[in-house]
């Protein structure tokens, strides 16, 4: 199967783009309990694109010693809620495993995070409190400057400093999984060394808070609006908590069911003529990351980026990790030195051949924009969806 | 595991680690390693696969310079060394390679 890749005039691709995603665009968003504000801003750092944030509130437990905290990378891509310590004020207690404190290494793609783990009191939205809930406290200096276990630093990955660096005072990982242990490391820790253990039980695990919520608890919507192709100023989205559990959840008629692999929460997708049986849905990724030989790169500061001549509008093919749902959809990607020109933080046409040889695609951020996508959370069943978590529903 | 490529260039060795991710050295004629890829759950321990480059990969790393690409994916070069990662919670790739040690007739598309 070859792919096309059809190269027009701006305004005819403008006004393909609108045919192409008219169909799809968000209805006025539903207020409720269960909707968090979702923005794209340039984040904490003010030097970013395509980064979307959400806010909560944490309490010391059973108290009303709360802070609000926002700039929280709002990621599809991973599970559980993980804090910066530098932008926390309020000192939340230590889970413990026989008298000493549990810690952890969580590997992303491009940073590992290395802190305790500390319990809150989480509120998302206006959802009821979860109490206790797991969260890692990123802390390099954890438990003391030059503690950090070697086994976290070896990684092949930046380790994650502060919140000016990462621009994300902490990730709010929604995800298709609730506990993170199959993916990151353990450890227990002294006030001044650590050494790693196995996982701990699971209710003591890192956790997506999603599946806690009292009702809305089998995953989340997340919805961006559309955009002019040469993007726009900071905006607001919706995350929506639930699935079909409220009537402002609803998985819209006409909407496709992908499932994930349990194993490693890929699916496939196919483009050019080559299938990528590792593809994901991530809003943690700023662009859609793939390999296309035929779109020239850009040049100078932002390599890896693509820089097409004009706005280049291609297909590609999402399929159920079970093949038994497939359907091809558009994506639109233009000069990214352009884009970057514009002083715009939100684009829904940004793609980087980042990661050529993991032979992944990612359908980062731009995916989300006009379009309502649905995560389903693995061992969570969905109201009217026959399909088995984990999964995704888009249209 | 040994793989050998059709063009005979470079010889793959690969291990698993306890974790369940793949690890594969790539070597020339002259057995030299050159590169290392790896794919699974988790990052293998990449002091041991660099070595000697080990320190330097490190330092520029942790210069506290943002990940263009967001939280997924990132690309360090250290002078002669190139460390490459991109996943999600669930699956994680990474290559690492030594630039100038790259045989001859190598695509870097081949390291993978």
């Amino acid at each position: 199967m070859k792919h096309r890749n059809f190269k027009f005039a701006s305004a005819a691709i403008a006004a393909l783009m609108a045919v192409a995603l008219v169909a799809t665009a968000t209805p006025a968003f539903a207020v409720g309990p269960n909707v968090m504000n979702a923005n794209v801003t340039a984040g904490p750092a003010g030097t970013g694109v395509n980064g979307v944030y959400g806010h909560i509130t944490v309490c010391v437990p059973g108290t009303t010693t709360c802070q609000v905290i926002g700039g929280l990378l709002i990621d599809t891509g991973s599970f559980g809620l993980r804090i910066f310590r530098q932008a926390l004020t309020i000192k939340l207690p230590a889970e413990t495993s026989n008298g000493e404190m549990v810690a952890e290494c969580a590997f992303f793609g491009s940073a590992t995070a290395w802190g305790r783990i500390g319990l809150a009191d989480v509120k998302l939205a206006g959802e009821p409190k979860i109490r206790n809930l797991p969260v890692q406290l990123i802390n390099p200096a954890f438990p003391i400057p030059g503690g950090r276990p070697g086994a976290c630093e070896q990684t092949g990955v930046p380790l994650a400093q502060t919140p000016q660096q990462e621009n994300f005072n902490g990730i709010l990982g929604v995800g298709l999984l609730q506990y993170d242990g199959s993916f990151t490391d353990y450890f227990a820790c002294t006030a001044s060394s650590c050494g790693t253990i196995p996982a701990p039980p699971l209710d003591q695990q890192v956790q997506n808070p999603v599946p806690l919520l009292a009702a809305d608890n089998n995953g989340v919507m997340l919805s961006l609006p559309l955009l002019p192709s040469a993007g726009s100023p900071p905006l607001s989205g919706r995350l929506v908590f639930g699935i079909n559990t409220r009537p402002n959840n609803q998985v819209p008629a006409g909407f496709t069911a992908f499932s994930a692999d349990p194993a490693n929460l890929m699916f496939t997708t196919s483009f050019g003529g080559k299938m990528a049986f590792d593809s994901f849905i991530d809003s943690g990724s700023n662009g859609y990351f793939f390999h296309d030989s035929g779109l020239p790169l850009c040049t100078g500061a932002v390599p890896s980026w693509y820089c097409p001549a004009a706005l280049t509008m291609l297909q590609a093919t999402t399929i159920g990790s079970d093949t038994i749902n497939s359907e091809t959809k558009l994506l639109f990607i233009n000069n990214a030195t352009d884009l970057f020109s514009t002083g715009n933080r939100a684009f829904l046409d940004l793609g980087a051949d980042i990661g050529e040889g993991s032979g992944f695609f990612d359908w980062g951020l731009p995916f989300f924009f006009g379009r309502q996508v649905f995560v389903g959370i693995a061992g969570q069943s969905i109201s009217g969806v026959t399909e088995p978590t984990p999964l995704w529903i888009y249209k | 595991m040994q793989l050998a490529p059709a063009s005979g260039v470079f010889r793959i060795d690969q291990f698993t680690t306890p974790a369940g991710t793949v690890v594969s050295e790539y070597s020339g004629r002259d057995g030299n390693v050159f590169a290392v890829t790896w794919r699974g759950p988790k990052p293998p321990d990449v002091s041991t696969l660099l070595g000697p480059y080990y320190k330097q990969y490190r330092s520029a790393a942790n210069t506290g310079i943002p990940s263009p690409f967001g939280l997924h994916a990132s690309s360090v070069a250290a002078g002669d060394v190139e460390v490459e990662t991109m996943g999600h919670m669930g699956l994680m790739w990474g290559r690492a390679y030594l630039r100038s040690a790259v045989p001859a007739g190598i695509d870097i598309s081949e390291i993978k």
